[in-house]
């Protein structure tokens, strides 16, 4: 109580933690816009100006881009169908289907939402207990991380086009082209003896391609992204009724916020996975699991959600445990060494003001960037009104641009168009490229934790498993989300003739 | 960018081989003006070698931004910069076990308008013996190994054992029972496995887990998921709430970290001597052939570092940032990579095993 009183009294004094905020947020939301850009980045180029703040203002600062970013990502997937991120992959499954039918308003309305919602809620939860939140995360071995993945993975299933068995020969493409590079097992892989190629492809360009490519190769043929011209506007009042819309799925927020305030945390995790875990697990509980993927809007929502809100979830573990969750929170902790502050168990007990303070002032990030958003996204959304012909150019510089930035050599462009043909070929023989890029992300993940499973518990041994409850859990889960519906289809299958026997006689 | 004058007047003397009439005419005008660029390449390259540097300096960092060694580069940037009077800047080149950035800095000129900061131990190791670098140790001149990371044995707050001798007293009783952690290709699991060997166990005596990077291993560590783990020290000092060291290779206690026993004073009350692999050196390199062909540069700089990390006040700064300012200077640094080297090679067969 007395932290959180100090906590107002250093928030109420300092202006300049709050004139940042809003700086901060635009930067995050234009930054994230550009597919290529990521937070991280961002982050680090605004690195140096941080040692002229206090400590409280830099990471105000900082944690507005991550905000701001976190929803910028996912415009360019709605409005283009190219995340910027791995964070927004499963934005675009619904969100881009949605442009393209003109609802590009109530999309981007949706998402916004979904972002704040996602955002303040997750903050919320870390308000009441950044302690537990953090400890929660530790309880996750590699086990469980293992089996969450798994679910992401499941993913591959359901994106599918007209054929399945594509779908899955695309999803088994990514995990393969997972595999390139050094093996967790320390193996040289498919690398061609390309020096360059001993960390894996890598994974944001390659997805930009993929994405990009298979999309404005498809394109070319049109003249503007959304077909009916009555439809190309750009409308306050229906991104409002997105809004209102998102509201109306509080189940769907809520378990996209818990996913992401909890596994967002997770080193290495983040909200890469948390976006495709919150969006499979919306798309399994719903009642038409096959409009998914065609523009529900609740695949918008749980994507959102999900990806806004593993910022508070990567806060916790690093303020309360000193362990970054990603390049994002890396930086934060560089930011932080800056100021001669080590993160961790002593700075939370220690810094209880500074730590309230942040997640107040992040509460208040949630309503700012509602309205910075609804003006952000107002302006994006002109992009519907460009023809094609010049969009596509233009898409394709920006992506090489941040390709360049990723890898800071040619390799990322590189990487980009390589596997902007594949993408290319993929989508015109109608593999599904959302598949290749989930089996991408999560291949490598998967590798990881499975071999570690395996070392942990000395080759597999099943008293391993029997102690771990959550894991169980989490299997029983992944089961039945598998097999849970054909098993209850063909039980009612067998009960039906036997009932309609009972009747007749 | 320096060699773009050289090759013009080679590039006339080509062209004017091709026997036309117009090409004929243009011989001699080439030549000249390919003459005059000859020799004014030549007086600029007398007047810098007189005045160097006159340039921006590049230090080539093999990691990515944020780490160990590109702190230390950061931190190191503006001192030399003051002492040498020219901008210094820092690149990270990151990939490949640094061995990406390592060959990016050899195809450079070799002279000494760039600096590498990487680890020759144990990343160069990995790279020579492991993923077919084309470089070896006397491509370059180690100037000084000015950070060596001390690591240690830690175990979780309310993990199964509690003392280094508790540990080693549950492998020996329990072989294949107890789970360690390390990061792979580091030193800690070349350590890691001539710990076991030194106990005269095999190695399925523990379960060993292999991560990607430090991070992930400290958040196993402190969820209780491993029994110990052998981590870098100094970056894992703000978990020292949720993490304890039991032991620190090294040969005296260090006070932050609880006066935890050195291994080796441990391991002699079982009878057990045996040398480890120092965990990561961050040293500042530049090209072996620079002193023969710019003697200069190489005395300039030599004396600039030298004075940079003899500088009290610059001491004071990077102790405060956790950056370490060792001065061992050239036949020492090389000796210690060397002598780390000689215990890689005893136990090559790690390299190979994880």
């Amino acid at each position: 109580m007395h932290a959180l009183l100090s906590a107002l009294r250093l928030l109420g004094s300092s202006y300049s933690a709050w004139l940042l905020t809003i700086p901060g947020l635009a930067l995050g939301m234009l930054g994230g816009a550009i597919p290529g850009v990521s937070s991280a980045l961002i982050l680090a180029i605004v690195l140096p100006a941080t040692l002229w703040m206090n400590l409280l203002s830099s990471l105000i600062f900082m944690t507005a881009i991550y905000t701001g970013a976190a929803f910028g990502v996912a415009i360019p997937a709605i409005l283009m169908g190219v995340p910027g991120s791995p964070a927004a992959v499963a934005t675009s499954f619904d969100g881009y289907p949605m442009t393209q039918r003109g609802e590009h308003n109530i999309a981007l309305g949706l998402a916004l939402a979904a972002s704040t919602l996602g955002h303040m809620g997750a903050y919320l939860i870390l308000f009441f207990g950044i302690g537990v939140i953090s400890h929660a995360v530790l309880r996750l071995g590699p086990l469980e991380m293992l089996l969450l993945m798994l679910w992401g993975l499941t993913l591959i299933a359901a994106l599918r086009g007209r054929y399945v068995s594509r779908s899955l020969v695309s999803g088994l493409i990514g995990v393969l082209i997972a595999t390139i590079g050094l093996s967790p097992r320390d193996v040289i892989r498919g690398t061609f003896n390309l020096p360059q190629l001993l960390d894996g492809v890598p994974v944001v360009p390659a997805m930009i391609g993929l994405f990009a490519a298979s999309e404005l190769f498809n394109l070319a043929g049109t003249s503007y992204l959304v077909a009916r011209s009555d439809l190309r506007t750009v409308n306050v009042r229906e991104m409002a009724k997105g809004i209102r819309m998102a509201l109306r799925h509080p189940v769907v927020i809520l378990r996209g916020l818990v996913i992401g305030a909890t596994v967002g945390g997770l080193p290495g995790v983040g909200a890469a996975v948390c976006n495709l875990v919150s969006y499979a697990e919306t798309r399994r509980g719903d009642k038409h699991p096959e409009s998914f993927g065609k523009g529900n809007p609740k695949g918008v929502i749980a994507a959102e959600a999900g990806n806004a809100s593993s910022e508070a979830g990567s806060m916790a573990t690093l303020l309360a445990l000193g362990i970054p969750g990603g390049a994002s929170s890396a930086v934060m902790l560089a930011a932080l060494s800056l100021h001669n502050v080590t993160s961790g168990p002593q700075f939370l007990d220690a810094s209880k003001d500074i730590v309230y303070a942040i997640i107040l002032n992040n509460l208040a990030q949630g309503a700012i960037m509602l309205v910075l958003g609804i003006g952000l996204i107002g302006l994006m959304a002109n992009v519907i009104r460009i023809p094609v012909r010049v969009l596509i150019p233009l898409i394709l510089v920006l992506a090489t641009f941040g390709s360049y930035g990723l890898s800071g050599d040619m390799a990322g462009p590189l990487t980009m168009v390589v596997f902007g043909f594949l993408g290319w070929f993929m989508q015109r023989h109608e593999y599904s490229v959302p598949a290749c890029v989930v089996g991408l992300i999560l291949g490598g993940k998967v590798e990881v934790n499975l071999l570690q499973t395996y070392q942990i518990s000395g080759g597999g041994q099943l008293s391993y498993f029997a102690g771990r409850p959550i894991a169980l859990v989490l299997l029983v889960l992944l089961l039945t989300s598998l097999f849970g519906k054909p098993l209850m289809r063909w039980r009612r299958r067998r009960l039906a003739p036997a009932a309609t026997a009972a009747t007749t006689s | 960018m320096t060699a773009a004058a050289s090759p013009a007047p080679d590039k006339a003397a080509e062209d004017s081989t091709t026997p036309s009439a117009k090409r004929l005419r243009r011989r001699p005008l080439l030549a000249m003006l390919g003459g005059a660029g000859t020799a004014a390449g030549l007086a600029a390259r007398r007047a810098r070698a007189a005045s160097w540097p006159n340039q921006p300096i590049t230090l080539v960092v093999t990691t990515k931004a944020g780490g160990g060694f590109d702190h230390m580069a950061r931190n190191l940037a503006p001192a030399l910069s003051h002492q040498l009077g020219v901008p210094v800047n820092v690149l990270d080149k990151p990939g490949g076990a640094m061995l990406l950035g390592t060959e990016y800095f050899l195809g450079l000129p070799h002279d000494g308008n760039t600096l590498l900061v990487s680890g020759p131990s144990p990343y160069w190791y990995f790279d020579i013996n492991k993923f077919h670098a084309n470089f070896r140790l006397k491509d370059f001149d180690i100037l000084n190994v000015q950070w060596t990371d001390k690591s240690a044995v830690f175990v979780p707050k309310h993990g199964r054992f509690q003392s280094f001798h508790a540990i080693i007293d549950a492998i020996k009783a329990h072989p294949g029972k107890v789970s360690c952690g390390v990061v792979r290709d580091s030193g800690e699991f070349f350590n890691s496995g001539i710990l076991i060997e030194s106990l005269k166990l095999p190695r399925s005596a523990i379960r060993l887990v292999t991560y990607e990077a430090s991070a992930p291993l400290r958040t196993a560590l402190a969820g209780n998921q491993l029994d110990y783990a052998i981590i870098s020290a100094e970056a894992s000092l703000g978990m020292l709430g949720l993490i304890t060291p039991v032991a620190v290779f090294d040969n005296v206690p260090m006070p932050a970290l609880h006066n935890a026993p050195a291994v080796s004073s441990v391991l002699k009350t079982y009878g057990v001597t045996v040398d480890f692999v120092p965990s990561s050196m961050r040293a500042l390199v530049t090209y072996a052939d620079l002193k023969a062909k710019h003697p200069d540069q190489y005395a300039r700089l030599h004396d600039a570092y030298r004075k940079v990390l003899h500088d009290p006040a610059f001491i004071a700064t990077a102790k405060k940032q956790g950056i370490g300012t060792d001065w061992l200077g050239e036949a020492k640094s090389l000796a210690e990579i060397e002598a780390a080297y000689a215990v890689f090679n005893r136990h090559k067969s790690l390299l190979m095993a994880q």
